[in-house]
């Protein structure tokens, strides 16, 4: 049995030797995480080897909104939004749906803090590969909201989630 | 049908990739008209089909069952998500 605990990046959080195969990931959890987190521009949670306190995964949530340009939506001009910045699963851990359940975990945080500031999206980027799994193969109520280059932005509706479990 | 050193590098890297993301935020997201509408109609409209409202019941019920057991679960347990 490996038991971990989910708990915020902290100072005692051992960072290294994670590996999730993708460096700016990588870099962004040595390097920014902590110093983002103690800024209060992003927030970092962890899930750590109990024994040991060595993450293997993590995410980071942050608040942000989209900008309507000249047009609104609902009368406003910004839509509040979560922004799911990161998330990485250590190497040696993939494919045993850690990253699952960080989307559960990011779902619940960023309704907790709808209730108190009000953000009605939780917004994530996935590679074009990744699109149709997330929007077609599993379940996770991700909407498809506009194509990058390379990438995909796909987002949840806050609200629905609350309805469907309040 | 063979694969080539390099083909199978890449299908590593995208099995790796899969449970990464990384949210490319130094642009400023404005959104179109046309995207305008069609947010709105899925915010207001869209319903939810029964297999996301599943997948949303079980989200809240295992971050309650993680609070209520301390923060603390095993790889086990989540590997049965």
């Amino acid at each position: 049995m490996t038991d971990l605990i989910f708990k915020e990046l902290e100072r005692d959080v051992i960072i290294e030797p994670f590996d999730c195969g993708d460096q700016t990931i990588n870099s962004f959890l040595n390097h920014l995480a902590l110093l983002n987190q103690e800024r209060k521009l992003s927030k970092t949670y962890t899930f750590c080897l109990k024994d040991s306190n060595k993450v293997i995964a993590f995410l980071t949530l942050s608040a942000s909104q989209l900008n309507t340009g000249d047009a609104r939506i609902f009368g406003i001009d910004k839509v509040p939004i979560v922004l799911l910045g990161r998330l990485g699963v250590d190497n040696n851990y993939k494919n045993k749906k850690l990253a699952i359940a960080l989307i559960k975990i990011a779902l619940e945080k960023s309704l907790e803090a709808s209730k108190i500031i009000a953000c009605r999206l939780l917004l994530v980027e996935t590679t074009l590969d990744m699109k149709s799994y997330y929007l077609e193969k599993v379940n996770m109520g991700f909407e498809w909201f506009r194509d990058r280059k390379n990438s995909s932005i796909l987002f949840i509706d806050l609200k629905k989630y609350e309805e469907s479990t309040h | 049908m063979m694969t080539t050193p390099k083909e199978k590098e890449v299908k590593k890297e995208e099995k790796i990739s899969e449970e990464n993301f990384f949210f490319d935020d130094s642009e400023e997201i404005i959104l179109t008209e046309q995207e305008i509408q069609d947010l709105e109609k899925k915010l207001e409209y869209k319903k939810i089909d029964d297999k996301t409202r599943s997948f949303f019941k079980s989200s809240h019920h295992f971050y309650k069952k993680l609070e209520e057991k301390e923060y603390t679960i095993s790889l086990e347990e989540i590997e049965k998500l």
